[in-house]
């Protein structure tokens, strides 16, 4: 440590960068990005892809749909098995869709908020439907419910019709669509962790009014997503339906099954104008999902899985 | 909560026993009494009845057929599912989020939709199926009519899967490898790949899985002749339709096998992935 | 070391020196760097320090081709580097947070850059084995070959990646804070540990800090950067004891900053002349920037000096510090007393002797 000596400068206003920048040729590319050629063929080959394997698909439904015009495309729905259909279709939605929802809520709040014994058993049970064959998940239920099924006798005894009938449509729907919202809201409600709600507490709220006003609005668009592809999902079932519903038409039709009906017996037209309004509704979902990412896409996130 | 304190860890937030316990009640009703179901029936037919009609012939070219075309699409969707994540994660183009989304479709679009969709592309009238056949190729009604179905199918969980693995890759990683005198190329094989890996292998497993189930996408391009282009779904049902149940009950225990092999494989890729490298 | 067959362009195994001329680098419309220059020396291991958003990363990657510079050139030993691409600059880059490569071991990190040579230039593997022993053995490692980085501490990981830079044998070696991811007392021995490595080892090498201890502890030179240029270069000492900018004199070391006005060529602080030993005649008048450091400062109760009050008193550790608030202004000057002396009481009048300080007008 020196003493006396003193540092002096004169006035230190803002000086000008000195000196030009120097003549550059064009920008090289960095280290970590490839040539703009090598990008330009990859981006071909991936869009070209998808084009090829999933917007040709589903640009068919729509112009099959149209192909004799919207003339034909209407007279579809003239028809009353068709009617029949699209309303049973929204019926089991509707029902479908808020019990997998109550489920999905449930199951959410028990296993991201609370620390229990079976916990990975029970998200495995969750996931199941994922990895089952649709046509798996309505033979269990043609196992359990038909008359020789396991409880066929009691089932008979009761007067109430499942397998063949609406409440075994509904229940094998719900087999393979009740994952959805739950597995939309648990990695979100994992990661918002316990704070929120706790904090709610301690200023005296009731459990019901903190669920309301603090944990639901936390996952609201999560619980939309959810909703929306669970719905999609539901409406658009199509094996699990296939093996419980009997075919029956005019009461067991589904709308999948509808178009099967319709294809089979080469009214193709009608088959696809059906299809169509399925095929609506998918794009709809999927443009809602883009939009809620891409606003909300932390609201959303953490381990999004299918 | 004197019943639930050595079972779950206690907590002032309340609805614990409520949620549980119609959590439980749901699973219970709607998967394990008819699962529980399946496996009863299957047990009570007998490991050696089983296995007879699992070794059935018909039986066998089904699962054949669904396996092989399976793994095959799987197989198939793995580097294309990898280029298609790369160019979403990595550039920027125009239609870039129209084409993000549009990866969701085949989960989004019922599947008997897409089965006609595909069947009507494919079959020698249509855009495709008429310029194979000028190649003398047929594709519906024949295995590569199921083989390309299944690959719509199952794109998805590669994509899906790999996109925020690979959207969380540290650039300084491959800053490294480049400091270190690796090309661009040498670079990503051998510093993003590994990380990739697993995420890779579990989507190629879902989609493995999803593709050996499937029904509605399929049976309207399959054909459907028996020992030829006839899947393991429609099996079931055709057997069900003629009351076997002892038949359709051996030949879902098999799929049910394979699907919780998959899932228990999943889940060991991605232990192992969390314990080397601290995520998955 | 062990013979390895050297890169295509070999050095003749003198550390580089470095010369970076007239660099300019914009982001988009904000310029991180503006026009700096700057020679490294053969050898010197030097300090790029100053706060984030100085622009001593950007000149750091700039050097390394990690970032491509808008103006300006950078010259490896007198040879224009600024148009090769990393690969090509044989440069070793260890980074804060290490960027070793989880699932390869250690043995395969270190040799990484050995082995993605073509296979012209590329090494026996038993070569590779043996100078992977070798920096293994370097950093105090040994045996640690077969682990994995999930294994190892944060200071371990730190000394693989240097070892995995120095593999290749670059010309230079470039750290970008490569002790911030590590807690206090891992840096200082990494620390030591980094200064007698470069001692043995000899190698050119820039690291950047926002750490001016571990900068002025290290360093054979150093740069203080602020906004995209280059505040001062020198020795530790120079850059302590003789700031050149209140920029400097603010980030280094401890300063009180006094508003003074300068009236006939003589300082005033308030209506009293501050008489500062050593100071050149004073060309200008108007307000000016008084910097004193709390060393600089003795105290009196009676005589000739800044007159000031006691307002603070503060023990830390085996020093005391005196807070003065001088007659005229609002600002409390710290003088620096060891802590068995006796202290005044708050409220207490002294005068102030100020033995070194530095003026900037303005």
């Amino acid at each position: 440590m020196s003493d006396g000596s003193v540092a002096l400068a004169v006035s230190l206003e803002e000086t000008p960068a000195v000196g030009s920048v120097a003549a550059h040729p064009p920008r090289r590319r960095l280290p970590t990005e490839e040539a703009p050629w090598v990008r330009r063929l990859l981006i071909g080959l991936a869009v070209g892809f998808l084009a090829l394997f999933l917007l040709l698909p589903l640009i068919t439904v729509f112009m099959e749909a149209f192909r004799k015009g919207s003339g034909a495309f209407l007279q579809a729905f003239a028809d009353p098995a068709a009617l029949d259909a699209i309303l049973l279709t929204l019926v089991v939605a509707v029902i479908a869709v808020p019990a997998n929802l109550v489920f999905g809520v449930a199951a959410a709040w028990a296993i991201a908020k609370f620390d229990f014994r079976g916990k990975a058993f029970l998200v495995t049970l969750i996931d199941l439907p994922f990895s089952v064959s649709p046509v798996v998940a309505g033979l269990v239920y043609v196992l359990l419910y038909a008359s020789h099924g396991i409880f066929g006798g009691l089932v008979q005894s009761t007067g109430i019709q499942i397998i063949f009938a609406l409440p075994g449509i509904i229940m094998a729907t719900i087999f393979v669509t009740f994952p959805f919202i739950a597995r939309e809201l648990i990695p979100l409600m994992e990661e918002l962790g316990n704070t929120d709600e706790e904090a709610a507490l301690t200023l005296g709220a009731s459990g019901w009014r903190m669920f309301w006003t603090v944990t639901l609005p936390n996952v609201k668009w999560a619980l939309l997503y959810g909703v929306l592809l669970c719905n999609a999902r539901a409406m658009g079932e199509f094996g699990a339906v296939s093996v419980v519903s009997g075919h029956i038409r005019g009461y067991t039709n589904t709308m999948p099954l509808h178009i099967e009906i319709l294809y089979n017996e080469y009214q193709f037209v009608a088959a696809f104008a059906v299809a169509s309004l399925l095929a609506a509704l998918a794009l709809v979902t999927l443009g809602i999902k883009s939009w809620l990412e891409h606003r909300y896409a932390g609201d959303l996130a953490a381990g999004h899985r299918h | 909560m004197t019943l639930n304190a050595p079972f779950v860890k206690p907590s002032v937030l309340p609805g614990f026993r409520l949620t549980i316990i119609f959590t439980i009640l749901y699973l219970t009703a709607i998967v394990l009494l008819p699962l529980g179901a399946l496996l009863f029936r299957a047990s009570s037919l007998g490991v050696h009845e089983l296995v007879s009609l699992a070794l059935d012939g018909r039986t066998l070219s089904a699962l054949k057929l669904s396996f092989l075309t399976s793994l095959a699409a799987a197989a198939f969707n793995v580097p294309f599912g990898l280029l298609i994540a790369w160019v979403l994660v990595r550039y920027d183009f125009p239609g870039r989020r129209f084409f993000d989304a549009i990866i969701d479709l085949p989960f989004a679009l019922p599947t008997a939709v897409a089965g006609i969709a595909l069947t009507a592309l494919y079959a020698p009238k249509g855009w495709i199926g008429s310029i194979a056949a000028l190649f003398g190729l047929k594709i519906a009604f024949t295995p590569l009519g199921v083989f390309l179905a299944l690959v719509f199918v199952g794109l998805p969980f590669i994509v899906r899967t790999v996109q925020p693995v690979l959207a969380e890759v540290d650039r300084e990683l491959e800053e490294a490898a480049a400091t270190l005198g690796a090309g661009r190329l040498r670079t990503v094989a051998s510093v993003v790949l590994p990380v990739l890996s697993p995420a890779i292998l579990t989507g190629f497993a879902l989609a493995f899985a999803r593709a050996v189930g499937e029904y509605g996408s399929v049976i309207f391009i399959a054909g459907n002749i028996p020992y030829v282009s006839e899947i393991a779904p429609l099996l079931i049902v055709i057997k069900l339709e003629e009351f076997d149940y002892a038949g359709a009950t051996a030949v879902a225990a098999i799929m049910l096998l394979v699907s919780f092999g998959t899932l228990l494989l999943i889940n060991l890729i991605q232990a192992r992935a969390r314990a080397r490298y601290g995520h998955v | 070391m062990p013979a390895i067959s050297p890169p295509a362009t070999a050095t003749d195994g003198v550390p580089m020196e470095l010369d970076i001329r007239n660099l300019t680098k914009t982001f988009g419309s904000t310029a991180a760097l503006h026009g700096v220059d700057l020679k490294v020396a053969s050898g010197e291991l030097l300090a790029l320090l100053g706060p984030s958003g100085s622009g001593k990363t950007t000149l750091l990657r700039c050097v390394a081709g990690l970032e491509i510079p808008s103006g300006g050139q950078i010259l490896f030993g007198g040879e224009d580097a600024s148009f090769k691409s990393v690969q090509e600059r044989q440069i070793g880059f260890v980074f804060q947070h290490y960027a070793l490569f989880k699932h390869l071991t250690i043995a395969d990190n270190i040799s990484y850059g050995l082995r993605v040579r073509p296979r012209r230039t590329r090494p026996t593997a038993t070569a590779i084995r043996d100078k992977v022993e070798e920096l293994l053995s370097l950093i105090q490692l040994p045996g640690y070959g077969g682990r994995y980085p999930s294994q190892l501490s944060g200071g371990q990981r730190q000394r693989v990646a240097l070892a995995r830079a120095l593999a290749v044998e670059p010309k230079i070696l470039l750290l970008d804070e490569p002790f911030g991811a590590l807690d206090a007392k891992v840096r200082k021995e990494l620390r030591l540990w980094l200064r007698e490595f470069h001692d043995r080892t000899g190698h050119t090498t820039l690291f950047v800090t926002h750490d001016q201890e571990e900068a002025l502890d290290l360093a054979d030179r150093v740069v203080v950067m602020s906004d995209g240029r280059i505040e001062q270069e020198g020795t530790p000492e120079d850059v302590y004891d003789r700031p050149a900018t209140p920029f400097v004199f603010d980030f280094i070391g401890e300063s009180v900053r006094l508003d003074i006005r300068v009236d006939k060529g003589r300082p005033f602080v308030g209506q009293q002349e501050v008489s500062i030993p050593k100071l050149p005649p004073l060309l200008f008048d108007g307000p000016a920037k008084l910097y004193v450091r709390p060393e600089h400062v003795a105290f009196r109760r009676d005589g000739e000096g800044l007159w000031a009050t006691v307002v603070s008193l503060h023990r830390s550790g085996s020093s005391r510090r005196i807070g003065f608030r001088a007659d005229g202004t609002d600002t409390v000057i710290e003088a620096l007393t060891p802590a068995d002396r006796e202290p005044p009481r708050i409220g207490d009048r002294a005068a102030l002797e100020i033995r070194a300080a530095g003026l900037f007008s303005g």
